[in-house]
C-alpha cells in the first residue's frame, strides 16, 4: 500500500488548524519514544512546542547518565562463584537476565528519560546476540552496557565496540577465528553479519560469491582474527572463560599480513590495530551506504516498517554524513522526530505494539507505580542464602559456556554485596519482561542473528490470546490492589465526570488512538455495569464502593479490542 | 402500552437474524483460555503474513455426548424484582391494595391462577403470544417466597450470593455454582477446550456465576451486534470494512488475527444457520417485537439449540426492576415482554420438539418491599417468587409456601419472609435437571440443600440405554474434488444428481428408499453413511460391524442431510453406546471417525477440522485454508486411489454433462482436469474399516 501517507518533508512540524497540536500527537509521540505517556505529561507537553519537546527529549536522552555499574561485575571469582552457590542456588546468571530485561523496560517507561534506553532495544535489535548461546551475566551486562552508552552517540564508535564485546565474540564466532599457523582459515561469521546486518546491507560487499576466495568478508575475517576471551584454568583439567577480564588481543592467534577490504590494504604488521582500521576504512569507503542503510532501520523503527519515505530517507542521510556531527545518532532521531513527516495523520495507530509495548504502556498510560509490590512476596528475595552459612553443599554451576564441579564443601562468608540491584522482583515491570518473553519478545534472545521481524509478526492468534489474557489479569490485578491508585488516575483522567458516556469516550481515546463510536457506545454501557440504577437515580460518584470494579470491566474491554494492539 | 423499547441500548437489537451488522467493534471474551501452547495449530497465509490458526481440539468427552442433551436458561432479571404484582396474591387482595394503593393491579385485570393468586392480564394478554397456554399446558411453574437466610439488601452482594450460592450468614463462597457445575464436566478445560462454549452468557460483563479457580468458564457475549458479525461472517471483527491507508492495513490483520484467537465463532455460526433453517415456527416479524431485547435474545438462543450447538447453560441479562419510583411504567414493559418472550420461545422450541429439553428459570437478587413508597415504587426487600418455564417442569404449578400478607401485615412486615430457600432450587436443578451425581451435590452446592419434588422432571425419567426415537448425526465432511476454501464446496451436479440414493449397486449393495423430490440448490452429492458398532482395528481385517446404513444428502457447507433437510437420522443405535462412523464417497476414499460417538439424541461429527477426525494417518488432506477433506481419486471404489483409478478415467476421458465416478472433480464434465485430482493423491491407501 505505498504512498497513502501525505509525504510531508523533513522541515519541523509547526501546528496547524489542520494540524493541531494536540493529544494524539503527543501520544504518538511518547508511544514511539516510549511506551506512551501520563495523562498528567500529556497536559505538560501540550503546553510545550513540538519542537521544544522533542529538543528535551533528545536532550535528556544524550545527556543521561549510565546508571552506576552493578557491585557484582567487580568481584573476583571466589566472590562471585560463593554468592552464586550460597545465596543464588546457582542461579545468578538467570536472575541478572531477568532483572536487567525488567530494568530495561523500567527504564524506557520512564518518559522522560527513555528514549536513550528505547533506542538502546532497537540496537538489539540490530547488533543482536543471543544470552543462550553466549551465556554468562558478565557478558550479558556488558553487551547491554555498550548498546546504552551508544544508542543516541557516535554509530562509527558503536561499531568499533561491538567488534570485541564479549557477548559479540561468543555470538558470531570471533572467540573462535584464530590464525596461528598459515592453512588456518578464517571463521568469517562476524565479518558477514558485520556488513550485511550491522552496517552496509546486503550487496554492498564482495563475497566467496561474487569476487572468489579472496574478497571483502574473507579479508575482514583475517583482520580480526585473534580476539578472544580468555581460559583460565581453575584447577587442572576444569577452565571457565576468564569473564571477569575484558578480551584479550593475542599475536600469535592473529594473521597479520595484508589485507585488502573495499579495494584498499592495511598497514603492513598492523597486528591490533587492525580493528580499527577494519572500521575506519569502512566508514572512509562505504559512507553513503552506512547511511542509506542505518536512516532506514531508523526510520522503520520510529515511523513505519513498510511505508517508507525517500525523501525524509535522505534527510536524515545529509544530517548523518553532515562533517560536523558525522555518524552521530541524535541528530538523525532528532530530526526525524521533530519532522512534519513524523506527525502525519497517517501514521498514527499504523504500527503494531511490540510486546514490550504492549505490555509495558499499559502501566505507563494508566499511571500504575511500575514497582508497586502487588504480589504476596514483596521486598528483595535473594539477599537471604538459600543453603545455610555453614553447610553449602557440594553443586554443580554454570560459568560461561561450561559446567565445573566444586568437590568440596566451600563455606559461605556473608557477602556484603547485595544491595538493591534485585528489587525489580515481584513488580508489574517484572512481570511485563516475562511476558514479553512469554510472547515472542524474549530480550536478551531474539530468535537469530536477524533479530525480530517486528510489526505484522507480533499478530498470531496464539500471541494475541496471550496478550488478552495476560493483560486482562494484570489489570484485574491493579484494580484489587492499586485501587485507590487506579480511581484517583482516571478521575483525573476524566476531569472528574460522572458521566458514563464522557468517561467512556475519554479513557477510550487515552488508550486508543482511533476509537469508533459504536466501540464508545458499548464502552459506555460496560463501564454501567451493574449500577445502571446508581447512574439513572444520579448518585453514582468515584467513591462509589464498586467504582474499581467498573474501571477494570472499562479497561479490560479496551486492551482486548483489536485497535488496542496498534500504536 | 409499551411503544417505547425499555432497556433497549444501542447496538443491541437484532433487527434481522440474517441481516449485516458493521457493528465490528465489540468484543467476546474467553477468559479461561489462559495457556495456550498445547493447542494444535496450522497456519495459513493472509496477505502474506502467516497466521497461525488452532485446530478445534478433537475433544469427544463433551457436553455433546453427555448423558443427556438438556439446556438450562437463566433469565437474570437485574434491580430486584417486585413479584408482588408479578404473581399478585389475589385471594388477600384487600391488604394488597391498601399496601399498595397506587400501584396494585386492579383487580379486574388480573388472571387467576388458583390457589388465590393471579397473573396481571398484560402478562396473559400479550400481543404476540402469552403465558395463559403455558400455564394451562402445564408449562409453567411458580415458587413461592422464594429467598435465603440474612439476605442482603444490596444489589451487589445479592448478586453475589445468587451467583456463588451463598447466604448471608457465613463469608460468600468462592467462585460460582455454574462454574462450579461446569468445572465437574470439564476439570480441565484450559488444556483441552471444549468443542462448543460450556456456556453462553449474553450480557456485557463476565458473572461471577460462571466464575472458576481458573477463569470465567462462560462465552461472554457482549450484545447481539456481535452475534450479528459472527453469524453473518463467520466471525467477530470485519477485517475488510477498516478505512484506508496504512492505520486500516494494520487494524484489517489486528482483526482477522482477533477473529482467529475467537475459535467458537464456527462452532455459533454453523449453529445458527442450522438452527434457523429447522422447525417450522414464524417469529413475530414485526418492530416492537425486535426491539424487545429479551425477545431478541431468546431467538437466537432458539436457533443455538436447535442447530445443536451443544452449550449446556446459557444466561441472559435483562435490566431495569430496580424500580423506586413510578414503577408500573416500567414493571408492566418488562413483565409484558417477559411473558412474551419466553411464550414465543417456546412455541419455537415446541414446533421442533425441544420445549420438554429445555429449562428456562427467572433469578433476582432480591424481591421489594411489601408497601409502595410515596413515589410509586417499591423499594429493596426479600424474598421474591420465581418463575420457572419448560416441558420438562414435572408437576407444573405452584411450590413453596405462600406468603401470607395478613401475617405479614400483623408483623408489621417491610418485605415478604422467605420460605423457600433459593438454593433448594439450585439443587433441584443440578440433581433433576443436570443429572449431576448425588455424590457431588454437597461440594458444587457448599452445603446440603433439598430438591424440592415434583418440581422438576427428575433424570430417571429419560433414563439411560431406554431407546430414543431418533438419533440425529450432524456429521460435516468436504471433498477435495469440490472443495474451494472458505468452508464451501462446488456445486455443480444440480442438473445430473440421480433423484435415487446411487448406491443401490456393487460393491455398496445398500438397498435404502431414498429419494428426492427435488434437488437442493446447495447439494453437492449423494454421500453413504454407516453406523458401525465394535472397535476399530488399525491394520489387518475390518473389525467393525454395520448397525445400520443411510443414504444422506451432502450439502456445499459440508453438512450431510436427510432428503427432507433435516439432520440424518438413524433408528438402530442404542442409547449411551459408543459408535463409528463411515462415511463414503463414490470417488473419493472412504474415511472413518477417529473418535466414537456416543449414541444420543443429537450427535456431531466434524471431519473437517483436522485430518485426525478421520481413523489412521492422514486419511484426509489438508486445504490450505486448514481444512480437512476426503482424498479425491478412488475412481474405482476399492479403497485405494492407484493407477487402475487413472485407468477408468482414461477409458472415456471426454463426456459432457454426466453423472459418473472419473468426474474426479464433480463438475459434471469428464476431462483432464479429473486425472488431475487423482494425480496427487496417486498412491493413498484406505484403512482396513472402510472394506466392506
Amino acid at each position: 500500500m505505498p504512498n497513502c501517507c501525505t509525504t510531508g518533508n523533513s522541515a519541523p512540524y509547526v501546528p496547524t488548524l489542520t494540524k493541531p497540536w494536540n493529544k494524539k500527537r503527543v501520544q504518538h509521540l511518547y508511544r514511539r519514544v516510549g511506551f506512551g505517556a501520563t495523562s498528567q505529561r500529556i497536559e505538560n507537553a501540550l503546553a510545550m512546542t513540538p519542537e521544544a519537546l522533542v529538543d528535551q527529549i533528545v536532550d535528556n536522552a544524550i545527556n543521561l547518565p549510565l546508571p552506576p555499574l552493578p557491585d557484582w561485575l567487580g568481584w573476583d571469582y571466589d566472590t562471585y562463584m560463593t554468592a552464586n552457590t550460597c545465596h543464588y542456588n546457582g542461579q545468578l546468571t538467570n536472575h541478572t537476565r531477568q532483572y536487567t530485561s525488567a530494568g530495561w523496560l523500567k527504564n524506557i517507561a520512564d518518559a522522560e528519560n527513555g528514549l536513550r534506553h528505547k533506542m538502546a532495544l532497537f540496537w538489539h535489535n540490530h547488533f543482536v546476540t543471543e544470552h543462550t548461546k553466549y551465556g554468562g551475566t558478565h557478558f550479558l551486562y556488558r553487551y547491554y552496557r555498550t548498546l546504552l552508552e551508544h544508542a543516541v552517540g557516535n554509530f562509527k564508535d558503536f561499531c568499533r565496540a561491538i567488534i570485541t564485546n564479549e557477548a559479540m565474540l561468543f555470538y558470531l564466532d570471533g572467540q573462535v577465528n584464530k590464525v596461528s599457523n598459515p592453512d588456518d582459515i578464517p571463521n568469517e561469521n562476524f565479518a558477514r553479519e558485520f556488513y550485511e546486518l550491522f552496517t552496509l546491507g546486503p550487496g554492498n560487499y564482495t563475497d566467496d560469491d561474487t569476487a572468489g576466495p579472496i574478497n571483502d568478508i574473507s579479508e575482514t575475517a583475517r583482520a580480526l582474527s585473534g580476539w578472544a576471551v580468555e581460559r583460565y584454568y581453575l584447577i587442572p583439567g576444569h577452565w571457565v572463560y576468564a569473564w571477569w577480564l575484558p578480551p584479550l588481543f593475542s599475536p600469535e592467534n592473529h594473521d597479520d599480513g595484508i589485507k585488502t577490504v573495499f579495494g584498499q590494504s592495511s598497514p603492513p604488521n598492523n597486528g591490533i590495530n587492525d580493528v580499527d582500521w577494519i572500521v575506519d576504512n569502512l566508514f572512509e569507503q562505504k559512507p553513503n551506504e552506512i547511511a542509506e542503510f542505518i536512516c532506514t532501520k531508523i526510520y522503520k523503527w520510529l515511523v513505519h516498517y513498510t511505508e517508507i519515505d525517500n525523501g525524509i530517507i535522505e534527510a536524515m542521510k545529509t544530517i548523518f554524513l553532515d562533517p560536523s556531527t558525522q555518524f552521530e545518532i541524535a541528530p538523525v532521531v532528532r530530526l526525524l522526530l521533530k519532522s512534519e513527516h513524523f506527525f502525519e495523520d497517517c501514521f498514527l495507530g499504523s504500527r503494531v505494539k511490540s510486546p514490550a509495548e504492549f505490555f509495558s504502556s499499559f502501566f505507563v498510560e494508566s499511571d500504575t507505580s511500575l514497582l508497586e509490590y502487588p504480589w504476596d512476596t514483596p521486598g528483595p528475595l535473594l539477599t537471604q542464602p538459600q543453603l545455610g552459612n555453614d553447610d553449602c553443599l557440594p553443586d554443580t554451576y554454570c560459568s560461561p559456556g561450561i559446567s565445573i564441579s566444586v568437590g568440596d564443601p566451600i563455606s559461605c562468608p556473608t557477602v556484603n554485596v547485595f544491595e538493591n540491584e534485585f528489587w525489580i522482583r515481584h513488580t508489574y515491570i517484572d512481570n511485563c519482561a516475562w511476558d514479553c518473553n512469554q510472547n515472542g519478545q524474549y530480550i536478551f534472545n531474539p530468535p537469530n542473528v536477524g533479530g525480530w521481524d517486528e510489526h505484522y509478526t507480533w499478530l498470531s492468534p496464539s500471541q494475541m490470546l496471550y496478550r488478552w489474557n495476560k493483560l486482562e489479569y494484570q489489570v484485574g490485578r491493579i484494580s484489587y490492589n492499586q485501587t485507590s491508585e487506579i480511581l484517583a488516575f482516571m478521575e483525573n483522567l476524566v476531569g472528574g465526570s460522572v458521566d458514563p458516556a464522557v468517561i467512556a469516550s475519554i479513557t477510550m481515546h487515552h488508550f486508543i488512538v482511533h476509537p469508533t463510536d459504536e466501540q464508545i457506545a458499548v464502552a459506555t454501557q460496560v463501564f454501567i455495569g451493574t449500577a445502571q440504577a446508581v447512574f439513572e437515580e444520579g448518585y453514582w460518584s468515584w467513591d462509589y464502593f464498586d467504582a474499581h470494579q467498573q474501571v477494570k470491566e472499562l479497561l479490560t474491554y479496551i486492551v482486548r479490542l483489536p485497535e488496542y494492539q496498534l500504536c | 402500552m409499551c411503544n417505547h423499547p425499555i432497556n433497549q441500548r444501542k447496538g443491541q437489537t437484532l433487527k434481522n437474524p440474517k441481516a449485516h451488522s458493521k457493528d465490528h467493534n465489540l468484543w467476546s471474551r474467553r477468559s479461561f483460555l489462559s495457556t495456550l501452547g498445547t493447542l494444535g495449530a496450522s497456519s495459513l497465509l493472509l496477505n502474506k503474513i502467516p497466521l497461525q490458526t488452532f485446530a478445534a481440539s478433537p475433544m469427544t468427552a463433551l457436553l455433546n455426548s453427555s448423558e443427556n442433551d438438556r439446556v438450562l436458561i437463566i433469565i437474570r432479571l437485574r434491580g430486584g424484582n417486585d413479584s408482588l404484582n408479578m404473581v399478585v396474591p389475589s385471594g388477600e387482595y384487600g391488604i394488597y391494595q391498601n399496601k399498595r394503593p397506587t400501584i396494585a393491579i386492579p383487580q379486574n385485570e388480573l388472571f387467576d391462577l388458583g390457589e388465590g393468586f393471579s397473573l396481571p392480564n398484560f402478562m396473559v394478554n400479550a400481543e404476540k403470544s402469552n403465558l395463559q397456554a403455558m400455564w394451562n399446558e402445564g408449562k409453567m411453574s411458580v415458587v413461592h417466597a422464594v429467598g435465603y437466610p440474612n439476605p442482603s439488601a444490596s444489589h451487589f452482594d445479592g448478586e453475589r450470593n445468587w451467583s456463588s450460592a451463598s447466604d448471608g450468614i457465613g463469608a460468600p463462597l468462592n467462585y460460582g455454582w455454574m462454574g462450579r457445575y461446569l468445572q465437574t464436566e470439564f476439570p480441565n478445560f484450559l488444556e483441552n477446550l471444549p468443542q462448543n462454549p460450556p456456556a453462553i452468557h449474553i450480557g456485557f460483563n463476565n458473572d461471577r456465576m460462571f466464575d472458576t479457580d481458573m477463569g470465567n468458564i462462560s462465552y461472554l457475549i457482549r450484545s447481539l451486534s456481535d452475534l450479528d458479525q459472527i453469524i453473518e461472517s463467520g466471525s467477530l471483527y470485519d477485517s475488510n470494512d477498516v478505512p484506508s491507508c496504512i492505520y486500516g492495513e494494520a487494524l484489517g490483520i489486528a482483526r482477522s488475527v482477533a477473529n482467529g484467537a475467537q475459535t467458537y465463532t464456527t462452532q455459533i455460526k454453523d449453529a445458527y444457520d442450522l438452527g434457523i433453517t429447522s422447525g417450522s415456527f414464524e417469529y413475530p416479524s414485526d418492530v416492537n417485537w425486535a426491539g424487545k431485547y429479551l425477545g431478541s435474545q431468546l431467538h437466537l438462543i432458539a436457533n443455538l439449540i436447535k442447530g445443536g450447538l451443544g452449550t449446556k447453560v446459557y444466561m441472559v441479562d435483562m435490566g431495569g426492576f430496580d424500580t423506586h419510583y413510578s414503577q408500573n411504567l416500567t414493571h408492566q414493559c418488562l413483565l409484558s415482554h417477559i411473558a412474551e418472550a419466553v411464550s414465543v420461545f417456546y412455541e419455537d422450541l415446541t414446533a421442533s420438539n425441544l420445549d420438554s429439553k429445555v429449562l428456562t428459570l427467572t433469578i433476582s437478587e432480591f424481591g421489594r418491599t411489601f408497601h409502595e413508597n410515596s413515589s410509586q415504587g417499591t423499594d429493596h426487600g426479600s424474598a421474591a417468587a420465581m418463575l420457572m418455564f419448560g416441558g420438562g417442569l414435572e408437576n407444573a404449578g405452584f411450590f413453596g409456601p405462600p406468603p401470607n400478607l395478613a401475617q405479614l401485615e400483623s408483623n408489621n412486615a417491610h418485605a415478604l419472609e422467605w420460605h423457600t430457600d433459593y438454593r433448594d432450587i439450585y439443587n433441584s436443578v443440578l440433581e433433576n435437571w443436570l443429572c449431576v451425581d448425588t455424590t457431588l451435590l454437597n461440594g458444587l452446592m457448599g452445603g446440603t440443600f433439598t430438591t424440592v419434588n415434583g418440581l422438576i422432571l427428575p433424570c430417571s425419567a429419560i433414563g439411560d440405554g431406554t431407546p430414543i426415537g431418533a438419533f440425529r448425526l450432524h456429521a460435516k465432511v468436504f471433498l477435495e474434488g469440490a472443495y474451494e476454501g472458505n468452508g464451501e464446496m462446488r456445486v455443480s451436479l444440480t442438473n445430473v444428481l440421480p433423484t435415487n440414493q446411487p448406491f443401490n449397486i456393487a460393491p455398496y449393495h445398500y438397498d435404502g428408499t431414498e429419494n428426492l423430490s427435488n434437488v437442493a440448490d446447495t447439494m453437492v452429492d449423494w454421500v453413504l453413511v454407516e453406523a458401525r458398532s465394535g472397535t476399530p482395528n488399525t491394520s489387518g481385517n475390518r473389525a467393525t460391524v454395520t448397525v445400520e446404513t443411510r443414504a444422506g444428502i451432502l450439502l456445499a457447507s459440508g453438512d450431510i442431510v436427510d432428503v427432507d433437510g433435516n439432520p440424518l437420522a438413524f433408528s438402530s443405535l442404542t442409547a449411551g453406546e459408543s459408535y463409528h462412523f463411515c462415511i463414503r464417497h463414490r470417488n473419493h476414499l472412504d474415511i472413518f471417525t477417529a473418535n466414537p460417538t456416543i449414541a444420543s439424541e443429537d450427535m456431531f461429527y466434524d471431519f473437517t477440522i483436522s485430518p485426525d477426525q478421520a481413523l489412521g494417518t492422514f486419511q484426509q488432506k489438508v486445504f490450505m485454508d486448514g481444512k480437512a477433506m476426503m482424498y479425491a481419486g478412488d475412481f474405482t471404489q476399492d479403497g485405494t486411489i492407484q493407477v487402475s483409478d487413472y485407468d477408468a478415467w482414461s477409458n472415456n476421458p471426454a463426456q459432457l454433462d454426466v453423472y459418473t465416478n472419473t468426474d474426479g472433480n464433480l463438475d459434471g464434465v469428464v476431462q483432464n482436469t479429473d486425472a488431475d485430482t487423482w494425480y496427487p493423491n496417486k498412491a493413498k491407501l484406505g484403512i482396513v474399516e472402510i472394506g466392506f
